[in-house]
């Protein structure tokens, strides 16, 4: 007898393989309510946006709606219908399942754009270690959206994917395939202007 | 017997030594980095010794001054743990050269099982199966071609001197065979000094089974049954356990003779690991392991043995302890490594401070550890944090203890690959025993984390919003610090 615990989860993983991880298209006026929170999750740190008067949450284009049931001793929430979370307080920690976790989160500060060299509205993907471009997913002129593989750099072994934190335009790429990189190299540069029109 | 041990080592292996050395009665001398100054190893050794900062090649790695410090303060034996210098014949020759006790086979055995050109046509000559390949090292021209033809596609072009995954390619037709050895070769002689690469048949998605066994300076071996480490990425393991389901009682009894026979062969003396591609039914020789392992102690929760323990007493010129008719195996045993690694970031290592730590309990659960609240991870060491270790009366029993056992660690201020056990524990091809090679990418298995992880912050804002509770952001920086900061940019 597989164990309920074990064959919950077993049941959830087999479902995510058979759905296919669209994301919606949002209205363009919806997200105007939403705030931008930076998160610390078990050390590793997010965003979401957060539209205080729904309690919608949006997570990599995912919306989440959790109910919060008070239940005395903790709380009950109940994630995308199916998947359901035990929280508490206590002794200033929280704990998640029963098991302690570190969770914290501030309202994003907008980032001070820095001028860089090619000005507020341009971003560079640059190479964070020493490697190979093994894989180029964009060519000059595409659009991109954030979160979008822009090369893939293998070093140390490791597939690693560059992908861009701004929606834009491929302005320009400086490198092809094979190519070795150095720490900080420039790989591409993209022009994030075209949001605004 | 051994009085006064110094172990080569830090993290959990030099622990799990200093654990049984102190079984023993025998004293410890550890050696820390100056990076390790906080460790636990450096507390729980009966004398810690540093041996400067700097990378590894200035301390772990320097046979002088590890020889110097076992020399200064009257150490009789020498253990080296696994990783670092533990399959150096040159380290091994070193210690028994001074006139120390090395717990491990001899500097001759570790040559000639490191060669995996030669530890091939051993293993040959005892009848172990091996897959085919070339004889000898190859140059990238005509005959090679012949070979790999011969062989038949896919390929494997692997460094002689490699280890641990490095320095192996696949190569699946003709065309590409030729740049494929010159580049290996290139990267085999930066990586491990030695250009020499040899061509082996590729087994598609096998899985990884390797055989304990533990010999003494008087011919006699034993071996301890096998473990099975399918689950793994990059080549580093990730989940082991023991017995695997693949292999029957008759298959374990003949590869079990077959291990026996070669650690005979070439005069093997303490403990060794052999391993093994297994597929469709067949086994095929991988490389021998010339040490003690991360994962002996799945092998110890089924036998009941100390593998450590008994290292030492075998170097220590005693009688094995068991016959093998003393090795029994009981349930199931189960391990996880805890890595600072990051399965949210495709397993890059992670470093920083670990805030909170709680520790799982109850029956069948072990945790191998050298981490406590407040310790900091090092960037400059691999990322084991630890080993969960869980049996159980059979494979169902210990996979759920071991579920339950992951909901209860708890680990804090840095990404570990905790959520990463437990969703491939609740796999459903993991649960059947379908393992391989490649179940990591098979099952789909990073992006359930990812969707699991923000269900998660999902529900922990959702609730925090509604509480009202206000939980500060772990601070980085003192007030004073960003003002200061602030002054100094004129940023405000």
């Amino acid at each position: 007898m597989t164990h309920p615990a074990i064959k919950k989860s077993m049941e959830a993983q087999e479902k995510l393989k058979k759905q296919s991880h669209e994301k919606v298209e949002l209205p363009k006026d919806y997200l105007k309510e939403f705030k931008s929170y930076d998160i610390v999750f078990t050390g590793r740190k997010s965003t979401l946006l957060y539209n205080e008067k729904t309690g919608e949450i949006i997570i990599d284009g995912q919306i989440y709606k959790p109910q919060v049931i008070d239940c005395g001793s903790h709380y009950e929430i109940k994630v995308l219908g199916k998947h359901s979370y035990n929280v508490s307080y206590s002794e200033g920690h929280i704990f998640l399942d029963g098991r302690m976790v570190d969770f914290s989160f501030t309202p994003s500060v907008p980032k001070l754009k820095r001028k860089g060299k090619h000005g507020a509205n341009k971003i560079e993907i640059r190479s964070p270690l020493p490697g190979v471009i093994v894989g180029l997913h964009v060519k000059e002129g595409d659009i991109v959206k954030q979160g979008d593989k822009i090369a893939t750099l293998e070093a140390m072994k490791m597939q690693n994917e560059l992908v861009t934190d701004q929606d834009g335009i491929v302005e320009k790429i400086h490198i092809k395939i094979n190519d070795q990189t150095e720490t900080n190299q420039i790989i591409a540069l993209i022009n994030t202007k075209i949001e605004s029109n | 017997m051994i009085q006064k041990l110094l172990i080569a080592n830090r993290g959990e292996i030099a622990l799990r030594i200093i654990r049984a050395a102190k079984t023993l009665g025998v004293e410890t001398i550890a050696v820390y980095s100056e990076q390790d100054r906080h460790s636990s190893h450096v507390k729980m050794a009966d004398l810690a010794i540093n041996i400067g900062g700097g990378p590894a090649s200035n301390n772990y790695l320097s046979i002088e001054k590890l020889i110097d410090v076992a020399e200064k303060h009257e150490a009789d034996s020498v253990h080296p743990g696994y990783g670092f210098l533990a399959e150096s014949p040159e380290f091994a020759e070193a210690v028994v050269k001074a006139g120390f006790k090395w717990v491990g086979p001899s500097a001759e055995v570790i040559q000639k099982l490191g060669d995996k050109l030669t530890s091939r046509s051993i293993a040959e000559k005892v009848g172990v199966p091996t897959t085919s390949g070339s004889p000898d090292p190859v140059l990238p021209n005509e005959d090679a071609k012949k070979i790999a033809k011969e062989i038949g596609y896919p390929v494997m072009i692997k460094a002689s001197y490699g280890g641990g995954g490095m320095g192996i390619q696949v190569v699946r037709s003709e065309d590409e065979l030729l740049p494929t050895i010159e580049k290996t070769s290139k990267q085999a002689q930066a990586a491990f000094g030695n250009p020499e690469v040899f061509i082996e048949k590729f087994i598609e998605k096998p899985r990884h089974i390797e055989f304990q066994f533990m010999a003494d300076k008087r011919g006699n071996v034993v071996h301890l049954g096998e473990r099975e480490c399918s689950i793994q990425r990059r080549h580093q393991k990730l989940i082991e356990e023991a017995p695997s389901m693949a292999i029957n009682e008759e298959e374990r009894e003949k590869m079990g003779k077959l291990v026996k026979k070669l650690a005979k062969y070439v005069g093997y003396e303490n403990a060794g690991t052999a391993e093994f591609l297994y597929k469709d039914g067949q086994f095929y020789f991988n490389e021998v392991n010339t040490r003690i392992q991360v994962e002996h102690p799945v092998t110890e929760m089924i036998t009941g043995k100390d593998l450590v323990l008994e290292q030492l007493l075998v170097a220590s010129g005693k009688r094995l302890s068991w016959k093998q008719k003393d090795i029994a195996f009981n349930g199931h045993a189960i391990e996880l490594r805890i890595n600072a690694e990051d399965p949210l970031q495709n397993f890059a290592p992670t470093a920083g401070k670990i805030e909170q730590l709680s520790i799982p309990g109850g029956p069948g659960v072990r945790f191998d550890s050298h981490i406590y609240s407040g310790y900091t991870i090092p960037r400059e060491y691999d990322s084991l944090l630890g080993k969960l270790i869980i049996w159980g009366e059979n494979r169902n029993q210990s996979t759920a203890r071991a579920f339950i056992a992951m909901t209860e660690l708890a680990i804090t201020g840095v990404p570990t690959n905790l959520p990463f056990h437990r969703v491939a524990i609740a796999n459903k091809n993991f649960q059947k025993g379908n393992l391989n090679t490649h179940f990591i990418e098979d099952n789909l298995i990073l992006p359930y984390i990812r969707a699991a992880y923000n269900r998660r912050v999902a529900a922990l804002f959702a609730t925090q919003m509604k509480t009202r509770k206000v939980f500060l952001p772990i601070r980085e920086q003192s007030n004073w610090r960003r003002v200061a900061l602030k002054e100094m940019t004129r940023r405000y």
